[in-house]
């Protein structure tokens, strides 16, 4: 067992306490070269990343899967959303100022501003391109019609065996909340045979605008 | 998996993301749908971790995603989103906590006695029992900082961005966390999973 110093007094406990974001490679680019270098030269150090490892891969453990809540989510919007002559008459009891002309003017104009922001972000081109995209097909990345996530425990192996069974292929991913991108044959049976998995939690497919 | 396309996947999985939010904002409740099933899973465990009470979890992580549905505009887009949206499940969630007069600070833990932890007690346990009873002797607080860090895989300056708090402290707060949680963890790190 690895004695964890109350202090980090030296190099050894300063990479100590910074090690669990190294085992997981989300340090900075300058703590990740501290602590990389010490543990070049420091064997006690490496030993403790070993049982660091361990520690993030016991932790990492599945859990009871999450069930399915947007059906009581559903139920909340329809409850918070009961209509738009309500909600303003709602939100002008809140501010204070019921019905006043100032109100109304004010509700007009943000409603006009957000329709001129919505159209104008229909209307342009999307903003594309950094340069590093050129190095890779960007026609791969778009070919992508649907969205998947699956259960945190699944395996790699499985995940390729999900994908193969629907005749899917990966386009992207994984995203910060875990989703992946795919391509599906056109007729929407892979897209039923993926959400009849129960390692699947999420399969959707992407509606993309008329320019992309 | 190369940096260039392992930068270029994850700009165009923040371009999706990028996209629902977009049109969340317009009020399409289809895309936020989407966005709710792309982080249910991520955010319930989360909060299982975090609350260790299963009839709040959904009641929490509902009224975090709320906020996502009813005030995106107060998401800046200086941080992630995933941050922003774990730093609220994070304060929805001590909120729960605090109703129901549970501590949530960082001295209850200072007080433990590992050695009396239930794992430790437990020898003949498996050892996944005795890291969940470690897991549940830390205060709520460390429990997050263990759980966003090793499953949820934030850095530590995103974690001080969720709990609202210096960076030093999110070290200080996972030193003891692990202290804690190896002294449960009897036999060599390969027993460990």
């Amino acid at each position: 067992m690895g004695q964890l110093t109350a202090m980090p007094d030296d190099a050894c406990d300063a990479t100590l306490w910074l090690l669990p974001w190294h085992v997981t490679d989300t340090l900075d680019a300058a703590d990740g070269e501290r602590v990389g270098r010490h543990l070049a030269g420091c064997a006690r150090c490496r030993a403790e990343l070993a049982r660091e490892r361990a520690l993030a891969t016991a932790v990492h453990t599945a859990e009871p899967g999450a069930g399915d809540g947007w059906v009581g989510m559903s139920a909340r919007l329809d409850r918070a959303e009961p209509g738009p002559r309500h909600r303003a008459r709602a939100w002008a009891r809140r501010s204070g100022v019921p019905g006043s002309q100032h109100t109304w003017r004010w509700i007009a104009g943000a409603q006009f501003a957000a329709l001129l922001v919505l159209g104008t972000w229909v209307a342009l081109p999307p903003q594309r391109a950094p340069a590093y995209r050129a190095l890779g097909d960007a026609s791969q990345v778009r070919a992508g019609n649907a969205l998947v996530m699956f259960r945190p425990e699944t395996s790699e192996a499985a995940l390729r065996r999900l994908l193969a069974g629907a005749d899917a292929r990966l386009v992207d991913g994984p995203t910060a909340a875990g989703a992946y991108v795919i391509a599906l044959p056109g007729d929407g049976t892979a897209l039923t045979r993926l959400r009849a998995q129960s390692a699947v939690t999420l399969a959707e497919p992407i509606e993309r605008g008329p320019d992309q | 998996m190369t940096a260039a396309t392992a930068e270029q996947q994850g700009s165009a999985g923040a371009d999706v993301e990028a996209t629902l939010l977009e049109r969340i904002r317009a009020r399409d409740r289809r895309a936020f749908e989407m966005l709710y099933r792309a982080y249910h899973a991520r955010l319930w465990r989360f909060l299982h971790k975090l609350l260790r009470r299963p009839h709040l979890i959904e009641e929490v992580l509902n009224d975090a995603m709320f906020v996502v549905w009813d005030r995106l505009d107060t998401f800046d887009g200086r941080s992630r989103f995933s941050t922003w949206l774990f730093g609220i499940a994070y304060r929805q969630g001590l909120a729960a906590l605090r109703r129901l007069d549970e501590p949530v600070d960082d001295e209850r833990e200072e007080a433990i006695d590992a050695a009396a932890s239930p794992g430790a007690g437990a020898e003949a346990a498996r050892v996944r029992r005795g890291l969940d009873a470690a897991l549940a002797t830390l205060s709520p607080t460390h429990r997050a900082v263990v759980e966003l860090t090793y499953f949820h895989e934030f850095a530590y300056r995103e974690i001080a961005a969720i709990m609202d708090c210096p960076p030093d402290t999110v070290k200080t707060r996972m030193f003891h966390a692990r202290r804690q949680l190896r002294s449960a963890l009897s036999g060599e790190p390969g027993d460990w999973y």
